[in-house]
């Protein structure tokens, strides 16, 4: 047997890793593993991220809404007719309201 | 590759606790081939818990427990080599350079194992690497050849030119650890070595 072989075989024996070393392996495995325990769940928060950035980009691309004339004048419209209709409301209350005694006179 | 059962792989993909069982296996194997290469501690607990991570990310591709240990050799052979490039442009100072206070050396003759370590770490990469994988793991050069991916013939030149270097070197390390050598071996055996191979 070749002397240098021998002495090589002893300098490349196999050495012992620290005494932590399987417990540090396994706390780097545990951590690396928590994200990928729900994969079901990561998969919906990523749809409802997707989700709520597409209607955000969406909406803010919409065009600022555009009043027409007709509609313009509605509102002014629907005020008096309300306007009418409080009045009227308010003379019937008070022809219901008034003593009987007063009618006849 | 091994029609072999993967008792331990299939275990470990049932349970990830029972992945501890292939660590402490082979935890030995991948940290002292890494040890050797880089003659580092440091590195070497570093770079063998990456390849644990890698082995527990591609748990389901192992084929049987043989296939384990070639899977994990190859893998720290490849992150050893990746690592290598990664430091060329650096200046590297090996922590065992520095003898670690109450660190006592496992071999007999420290001082020859010492001189011995620094020529093989100062050989090339893929070199370095046949040697350790012969000389730590006593693959044949057939193993090594698929670790390594590399052809039988290459392996075999890579290994005779490594041991010529070292016999070359023996010279010195003859000269420099003269009592471990004497204390070993006849005198003179290395240079003898030297003029026969």
């Amino acid at each position: 047997m070749d002397p240098l072989e021998d002495i090589l075989r002893e300098t490349c024996a196999r050495k012992t890793p620290p005494a932590d070393f399987t417990a540090a392996v396994m706390r780097r495995v545990r951590a690396r593993e928590l994200p990928n325990k729900h994969p079901r769940l990561r998969w919906a928060m990523a749809g409802a991220i997707a989700a709520s950035l597409f209607v955000g980009v969406y909406m803010s691309r919409q065009p600022a809404p555009i009043v027409s004339p007709d509609a313009d004048g509605a509102d002014v419209q629907l005020l008096l007719s309300l306007q009418i209709a409080g009045a009227k409301l308010n003379k019937a209350r008070d022809a219901l309201m008034r003593p009987a005694g007063r009618d006849a006179r | 590759m091994e029609k072999a059962p993967r008792i331990l792989v299939e275990a470990a993909l049932r349970d990830p606790e029972a992945f501890e069982e292939i660590v402490d296996k082979h935890k030995s194997m991948v940290y002292s081939l890494v040890f050797h290469f880089f003659q580092s501690r440091a590195l070497a607990e570093d770079i063998a818990q990456e390849v644990y991570l890698e082995l527990f990310k591609n748990l389901d591709r192992i084929v049987s427990d043989l296939h384990l240990s070639f899977w994990l050799r190859q893998a720290v052979t490849r992150k050893c080599i990746d690592h290598t490039r990664r430091l060329k442009h650096r200046r590297y100072q090996p922590l065992e350079d520095i003898t670690e206070p109450g660190y006592e050396p496992e071999e007999s003759d420290p001082f020859l194992a010492a001189a011995l370590r620094k020529k093989v770490a100062a050989l090339p990469d893929k070199m370095r690497m046949v040697v350790i994988l012969r000389f730590q793991e006593d693959l044949k050069l057939s193993e090594i050849s698929q670790v390594l991916d590399m052809p039988v013939n290459t392996v075999k030149t890579t290994l005779r030119r490594a041991l010529a270097r070292l016999r070359e070197k023996a010279h010195n390390l003859e000269l420099e650890v003269s009592y471990g050598s004497a204390r070993r071996y006849p005198s003179g055996n290395l240079r003898a070595q030297d003029a026969t191979g």
